[in-house]
């Protein structure tokens, strides 16, 4: 979750616009086009479904990066380890692992 | 958007979904297995039966005639129309051409031997009673329209929602369900989520509803003034054909007159489908959007020739078009498969709905139950 200053009608409806014109096009042309065409169409129509699945793996997408992260900054040689924190007392790294 | 205009939208909002939130979760349950109407039908009715001479030459139409007459001593021919997917002839009889609907005898015939078959729609009745119960609550025409004014409520609902959606949306990201928060919030959340994804199947399939609801009056109002025109101007040219012309033949002239279309069923000369002259020929079309669109051909059941072909008005393609767009069986078994997923997204987003109001109601009756503090002053 993230919060911010207020938005625009055009930011707040971006997305779902794109969605309504994806899944209503996709309605009309199952309509219209036979046989693998019916599956593109198909796929359309699946875009607000596609995007509820999405938004619902994506805070296990975003934990996986971040661990990832974490894993290879904790593996890294110690001459590759960045120290955007300077130690806070003398003994302390910038080792996110040995922070508490 | 000022106060005043979003409590305006919110009333909106809140009554046409409250009023018809019961009705479209009715809707939305039965609707469910009638996307997959194809798939039950045929598991509950295994069609065990087989042609007699499988990929043998056909039987003539005028042979299949002659044995569904020989079978129905006195009676006239009405009807007759073509399975889709087995060689079988449905032929409908009666005492006359435009006997009421009691009085007619239907019987299906195998093309390949002339033998009776089992009719296809046997044992169809579980579906039926869902599509009853969905189309008009057994009702009769009054239950049509009535889940018809629940459609365009649905519509209004939708559309108050997404008016409603930007000032909830205002400072979050698109997508947000703040779980951490309370279960009302994150309900309220995925309320707004799961409506703004699915508003264009939600009103496609509403608005479609809404236009099937008037079937009758559409097919009534094409009856009465187009396809009534057609037969009276062609009436008044031929007077009743004494004796008929093979059925073939005419059969043959009609798909001369309409090619790259399915003949899907013959209506003889004194039925209400057509004059007391003519074979009414009716095709349709072949593609998922013209399947549904019918399109009658007159053959003069004396010698044969080509009367006359009327395509359909605009309104009876409108609803021929809405019947697929709302039962989402049109395009194979991934839409249908996508058509349950929204199907039941929208009934989390009508059951989310509810929650929310009596929360909202709840929290109310509390604030009202519990005293104001006594002023100290």
């Amino acid at each position: 979750m993230k919060k911010s200053q207020r938005r625009s009608l055009f930011r707040i409806f971006l997305i779902p616009s794109l969605i309504f014109v994806t899944s209503v096009s996709g309605l009309v042309a199952a309509l219209i086009v036979d046989g693998k065409a019916d599956f593109i169409a198909g796929l359309a129509v699946a875009a607000p479904v596609l995007t509820l699945f999405t938004l619902s793996i994506r805070p296990m997408i975003k934990s996986r990066v971040v661990t990832g992260a974490l894993k290879r900054l904790h593996n890294a040689p110690a001459e590759h380890k960045p120290h955007h924190n300077p130690p806070a007392s003398p003994g302390a790294s910038g080792d996110p692992k040995k922070r508490s | 958007m000022k106060a005043s205009t979003i409590r305006v939208w919110a009333w909106v909002h809140k009554w046409t979904s409250l009023v018809s939130t019961v009705f479209l979760l009715m809707l939305c349950v039965t609707g469910l297995p009638l996307i997959f109407h194809d798939e039950i039908d045929g598991a509950l009715n295994p069609d065990n039966w087989r042609p007699a001479n499988p990929g043998g030459a056909f039987l003539s139409l005028d042979d299949i005639l002659k044995i569904a007459l020989s079978g129905r001593p006195g009676e006239t021919p009405i009807y007759m129309s073509f399975d889709v997917d087995r060689p079988v002839v449905n032929v409908t009889t009666g005492p006359r051409a435009n006997a009421p609907e009691a009085q007619m005898y239907f019987a299906s015939f195998d093309r390949t031997s002339g033998a009776l078959a089992p009719p296809a729609d046997v044992g169809e009745s579980v579906m039926e009673f869902i599509l009853q119960l969905h189309t008009d609550m057994f009702l009769g025409l009054p239950g049509m329209f009535f889940l018809g004014f629940m459609g365009l409520l649905l519509a209004l609902s939708i559309i108050s929602g997404v008016v409603l959606y930007a000032p909830f949306m205002a400072k979050l990201d698109f997508g947000t369900v703040r779980q951490t928060k309370s279960a009302k919030i994150k309900w309220l959340d995925y309320h707004n989520l799961l409506g703004i994804v699915a508003t264009g199947w939600l009103l496609a399939v509403g608005l479609t509803g809404v236009i099937n609801a008037f079937e009758h009056p559409i097919i009534d109002t094409w009856r009465e003034n187009e396809l009534a025109d057609l037969l009276t101007r062609n009436q008044s040219t031929f007077a009743a054909a004494s004796t008929a012309a093979s059925l073939d033949a005419a059969v043959a002239q009609a798909i001369e007159a309409a090619p790259d279309m399915e003949l899907q069923f013959v209506a003889f000369p004194g039925s209400p489908y057509s004059t007391d002259a003519h074979y009414a020929i009716f095709f349709h079309g072949r593609t998922p959007a013209t399947k549904r669109i019918i399109t009658p051909v007159l053959v003069h059941a004396a010698d044969g020739s080509f009367e006359g072909l009327r395509t359909m008005p605009w309104y009876v393609t409108a609803l021929s078009l809405s019947r697929p767009l709302h039962f989402g069986d049109y395009g194979g078994l991934l839409l249908k498969i996508l058509w349950a997923a929204l199907d039941l997204i929208a009934i989390v987003i009508l059951g989310s709905g509810l929650y929310l109001w009596i929360a909202k109601e709840r929290r109310n009756e509390k604030s009202v139950a519990i005293p104001a503090p006594a002023n100290a002053s």
